[in-house]
C-alpha cells in the first residue's frame, strides 16, 4: 500500500474512520429514543416536509455525481464542476435553511420557538436531536463548500493544486453525502407516513 | 559538524513555529509536566484532606473540586498525551528510519489544539472549579452542579481533536515512512503499541467529544437528551462516556508497554521472546479494549445481560496482557541482565501492572463489583497500572532515550536510587488503598469512618516519598543538561535506528540511511558502527 | 462522454432510483419492516457511493480495510448499548 497510495489520501481516509464515529453516536442516541419512544418520534416525523427532504437528498446526490465528474475531467471542465458542486451544497443549505424557519414559524424549533402541536417531552426531543444532527450535517457540509470553493479559486489562479488534494475533496464531500443518505430516512421516512 | 536537531536553542520562533517531530515532543513534554504537577497538587489536597475523616482539614465542596481536577487533568492532560507526544513523536520516525512524520504541520496543530484545550479547562479550574468527578456523570453535571462544567469540558473536546490527529498521523506514518527493508514484522514493539495506541485515539475520542459537546448543549438548554423527566436517558450518557474512557486506559497504558518491551530487550540484551505474540497482542488489547465499556456501569441500571456480557469480555483482555508479562518474564531468563534505572522502572511495571491487572479481575466479576464499585479498591486498581505502570514506564523510557533525545547521560546511581524511592513510596501510598476499598471506604467521600484512620495516614505518609520519587528525577535529569557528560551515539549498546545517529540527532534524522538489521532486537549481532 | 463519465453517470441514475423506491415505500404501510428496508436501501446507496465515486473498488487491499473497518466498531458499540436497552428488566431484578 505504501507505494501505491499517496500519504495524503490515506490520511483522509483516517479522518474519515474518525468522522463515522462521531455522527454515530448521536445517530446511535435518536435510535434508542426512537426505540424508547415510538409514537412521539413517528408524530415527529409526520411534521417534517418530505417534499424538501426528498428534493434535498436529490440535490446532494446530483453533487455527489458532478464532484465525481469533475475528478474525472479534463481541466476545462473540472473547473466548472466544482462549481457546480459548491453550488449544489449551497442549494441544500438554503433548502434546510427553510425548512428550520419553516419549523420555528410553526413553534418546534427548541429551544429558540417551541409551541408545538403535541406536549410529549419526548416529541421535544426529536426536534432537538433534528436540529443536532442535521446542524452538524450542515456545518461539514458548509466547510466542505467552503474548501471546494477555495481549490477551485487556486485552480483559477494558476497556483498549484495537487491531485492528492481534489481527490481527498471528493472524497470528503461523499462521505457528506453518505451521512445524509442515511439521515434522510432517519428522519423522514421511518415510521411516520404510512 | 552537523548541528544537531536543538539548534538554534534559544530562538522561541524555532520552537513555536517548529515541525520537526523531535522539537514538537520536547514541547509536548515540557507542558506536560508543567500539567503533572497541577494534577499533582489536585492529589496533595486529596491526601491532604483524608488525613480527617470528618472533612474538618478541607470542606466537602473544595474535596470535591481537587478529585475532580486531579482526575480531568491527570487523564486529559498528562496520561493521555504522555508516551505517545512525547517519546512517540521524538521516537517513531528515527524508529522506522524515516526524517519526520507524515504531516509535521498537522503534528504541529496537535500541540497547539493541546495547549489551547489545557488552557480553557485550567481555567475552569483556577476560577472556582468543577465539582463533578472526572467522569461528568448525569443528571448532576447537567442539572444540579453549580461549576464551571461547560468551560472545562469544552477544553477537554479540544484536546480531544488534538488527540485524533496525532493518531491519523501516526497511523498514516507507520504505513508510509518505513525505510525500505523495515517491514512490519521488523518493527519494534513500541512502534507497534503506538499504532493500536492510535486506533484507539481516532476511533474512540470522536465519541467523546460529540457526548461531551451534548452534555454542554443539555446543561445550556435542557433538551432532554440525557434527562429522565424529558424523555432521556442518563445512562446513555455513561454508555458514550465509557465508549471512550475505557479504551482511553488503553491509550495511556499501551505506549508503556511497548517502552517496558524496549528497555527488558535492551537491559537483559535479548530479543523480545515472543515478539509476534506481543505486537498482535497490542492489536488485540487495542481492538478488544472497546468491547468492555460497560463494565463500569454494573450497579449504573444497565441491564443484566449487557452485564454478562461486559463481564465477560474483560476478563477475555486478560489474555493478551498476560501474554505480555509472560514474554517480558521469559526475555529476562539467561538474559546479561544489567539493573540501571530503566530496567528498574521496567521491572517495577512488569509487578505493579500485573497487579493491578489482576485486580481488573476482581471489578470484572460481576457480584464481587456491587461491593467494590465507587471504592478506594477501584482507585487503587488504577493507580497501580496508570501510575505503578504507566508513570514508571515514562520515566524508564525517559532516562533509556535522555542520552538521545539531550545528548547527556545522567547520574547513574542516583537514578537507581529514585526508581527505588519512587517504587517503595508508590507501594506505601496506594497498597492500603485496596484494603480501603475492601473495607468499604467509598471514593469521592470527604468524610469516612473514624476505624479507617490509620490506613489513610499511611496512604498519605507515602505520598512524601512517592514525590521525593518524580522530584529527584526532574532535579538531576534537569541539571545533567548543564552538566551531565556527553553523550556518544549509543551509549548502551542498544539495538534499534534510532540508536544508529548521533545524540541529539540531527534535523533530518539521519545522515546516512540507517542498516535495515534482518530481525527484530538483533542483540546477537555487533551493532552497526 | 467517455466511458469512465458514463459510468459515473450511470451510478448517479441508480442512485436516484434508489431514491425514488425508498420515498414510494415510504408510504407504503409495512409496519415493522418499514425501518430495516429504508436503512437497507440507504446502506445500498452508500455502497454506490464509497464503491465508485470514492473509489473503493479500485484501492488496494489494505485501504479498503482502514475504510471499512470503523464499520465494525460502530457495530460493536450499536451491539452492546441495544444489549443494555432492549433486554433492561428482563431477569425480573429491581434495577438490573
Amino acid at each position: 500500500m505504501k507505494n501505491r497510495v499517496p500519504a495524503g489520501l490515506l490520511g483522509m481516509w483516517v479522518f474519515l474512520a474518525s468522522e463515522v464515529l462521531f455522527f454515530s453516536t448521536l445517530i446511535l442516541a435518536f435510535w434508542v429514543y426512537r426505540h424508547e419512544w415510538p409514537v412521539e418520534f413517528s408524530d415527529g416525523v409526520r411534521h417534517m416536509d418530505l417534499i424538501a427532504g426528498s428534493v434535498n437528498t436529490a440535490v446532494l446526490l446530483t453533487s455527489s455525481w458532478t464532484m465525481a465528474l469533475a475528478l474525472a475531467s479534463s481541466p476545462r471542465w473540472k473547473g466548472r464542476l466544482l462549481v457546480l458542486t459548491a453550488f449544489l451544497g449551497a442549494v441544500f443549505l438554503v433548502i434546510k435553511g427553510s425548512e428550520y424557519f419553516m419549523h420555528a414559524r410553526d413553534g418546534m424549533l427548541p429551544p429558540i420557538s417551541w409551541s408545538p402541536p403535541q406536549s410529549a417531552p419526548a416529541f421535544k426531543l426529536f426536534f432537538i436531536l433534528y436540529f443536532l444532527i442535521t446542524g452538524l450535517h450542515a456545518l461539514h457540509l458548509s466547510i466542505g463548500i467552503g474548501c471546494v470553493l477555495w481549490a477551485r479559486l487556486r485552480m483559477a489562479l494558476r497556483r498549484e493544486v495537487s491531485e492528492t488534494l481534489l481527490e481527498n475533496l471528493g472524497l470528503y464531500w461523499h462521505f457528506v453525502d453518505i451521512v445524509w443518505i442515511f439521515l434522510f430516512p432517519l428522519f423522514y421516512l421511518i415510521g411516520g407516513h404510512a | 559538524m552537523t548541528k544537531s536537531y536543538l539548534t538554534p536553542l534559544w530562538d522561541w520562533k524555532a520552537w513555536l513555529f517548529t515541525t520537526d517531530h523531535k522539537r514538537i515532543g520536547i514541547l509536548y513534554a515540557l507542558t506536560i509536566t508543567l500539567f503533572f504537577i497541577v494534577g499533582a497538587a489536585g492529589a496533595a489536597i486529596i491526601r491532604f484532606a483524608l488525613l480527617s475523616s470528618h472533612a474538618s482539614l478541607v470542606s466537602a465542596e473544595l474535596y470535591n473540586k481537587a478529585f475532580t481536577a486531579h482526575g480531568v487533568v491527570m487523564v486529559w492532560f498528562f496520561l493521555i498525551p504522555s508516551i505517545p507526544a512525547t517519546l512517540g513523536n521524538f521516537l517513531l520516525p528515527l524508529m522506522i528510519g524515516a526524517d519526520d512524520l507524515s504531516f509535521p504541520r498537522l503534528n504541529l496543530l496537535s500541540w497547539y489544539l493541546f495547549i489551547a484545550g489545557a488552557l480553557i479547562t485550567l481555567t475552569a479550574l483556577f476560577i472556582g472549579g468543577v465539582d463533578t468527578g472526572w467522569t461528568f456523570y448525569t443528571p448532576y453535571s447537567t442539572m444540579f452542579s453549580n461549576s464551571y462544567v461547560e468551560l472545562a469540558v469544552t477544553g477537554v473536546i479540544v484536546a480531544g481533536f488534538s488527540s485524533i490527529l496525532t493518531g491519523l498521523n501516526f497511523i498514516v506514518t507507520t504505513h508510509m515512512k518505513r525505510a525500505e527493508g523495515m517491514t512490519w514484522m521488523k518493527l519494534p514493539l513500541f512502534v507497534w503499541s503506538l499504532y493500536a495506541t492510535s486506533l484507539i485515539l481516532v476511533l474512540a475520542t470522536p465519541v467523546l467529544a460529540i457526548t461531551l459537546f451534548a452534555l454542554i448543549i443539555e446543561r445550556a438548554f435542557h433538551i432532554g437528551i440525557f434527562d429522565p423527566s424529558l424523555g432521556g436517558d442518563p445512562l446513555l450518557f455513561q454508555h458514550f462516556f465509557w465508549f471512550y474512557s475505557h479504551p482511553a486506559v488503553y491509550i495511556m497504558i499501551l505506549p508503556g508497554m511497548g517502552v517496558v518491551s524496549e528497555l527488558i530487550a535492551a537491559y537483559a540484551r535479548r530479543p523480545v521472546f515472543g515478539y509476534k505474540m506481543i505486537a498482535y497482542s497490542s492489536m488485540a488489547i487495542g481492538i478488544l479494549g472497546f468491547f468492555l465499556w460497560g463494565h463500569h456501569m454494573f450497579v449504573a441500571g444497565q441491564s443484566a445481560y449487557a452485564s454478562m456480557a461486559f463481564s465477560i469480555l474483560s476478563f477475555l483482555i486478560g489474555i493478551p496482557s498476560a501474554i505480555k508479562v509472560f514474554n517480558w518474564v521469559a526475555t529476562l531468563y539467561k538474559g546479561e541482565i544489567t539493573l540501571d534505572a530503566p530496567m528498574l522502572y521496567a521491572l517495577g511495571f512488569v509487578g505493579l501492572f500485573t497487579v493491578g491487572g489482576l485486580t481488573g479481575f476482581f471489578l470484572a466479576a460481576l457480584a464481587v463489583d456491587v461491593h467494590l464499585h465507587d471504592t478506594f479498591f477501584v482507585i487503587a486498581h488504577f493507580h497501580f497500572i496508570m501510575v505503578g505502570g504507566m508513570l514508571m514506564a515514562y520515566l524508564g523510557g525517559l532516562h533509556f532515550w535522555w542520552p538521545k533525545i539531550t545528548g547527556r547521560l545522567y547520574p547513574k546511581r542516583l537514578a537507581r536510587w529514585a526508581a527505588v524511592i519512587l517504587f517503595v513510596g508508590f507501594n506505601i501510598t496506594f497498597f492500603p488503598q485496596f484494603i480501603l476499598g475492601y473495607m468499604g471506604m467509598p471514593r469521592r467521600y470527604a468524610e469516612y469512618p473514624d476505624h479507617l484512620l490509620w490506613l489513610n495516614w499511611i496512604s498519605s505518609a507515602g505520598t512524601l516519598l512517592l514525590a521525593l520519587g518524580y522530584l529527584l528525577p526532574l532535579v538531576y535529569l534537569v541539571r545533567s543538561l548543564k552538566s551531565g557528560s556527553p553523550a556518544t551515539d549509543n551509549p548502551w549498546d542498544a539495538r534499534g535506528l534510532e540508536w544508529q545517529t548521533t545524540s541529539p540527532p540531527p534535523k533530518e534524522n539521519f545522515l546516512k540511511p540507517p542498516v535495515i538489521p534482518s530481525h527484530p532486537y538483533p542483540y546477537d549481532q555487533k551493532a552497526p558502527s | 462522454m467517455n466511458a469512465p463519465l458514463k459510468r459515473l453517470t450511470y451510478i448517479y441514475f441508480a442512485l436516484l432510483g434508489l431514491l425514488a423506491l425508498t420515498v414510494a415505500l415510504s408510504q407504503v404501510p409495512l409496519g415493522t419492516f418499514a425501518g430495516p428496508l429504508a436503512l437497507t436501501i440507504a446502506a445500498l446507496k452508500a455502497i454506490l457511493v464509497a464503491r465508485d465515486y470514492m473509489k473503493l473498488k479500485t484501492e488496494p487491499a489494505g485501504l479498503q480495510v482502514i475504510a471499512l473497518a470503523p464499520l465494525f466498531w460502530v457495530g460493536v458499540f450499536i451491539a452492546l448499548v441495544w444489549a443494555d436497552v432492549l433486554m433492561r428488566g428482563s431477569v425480573g431484578i429491581p434495577g438490573k
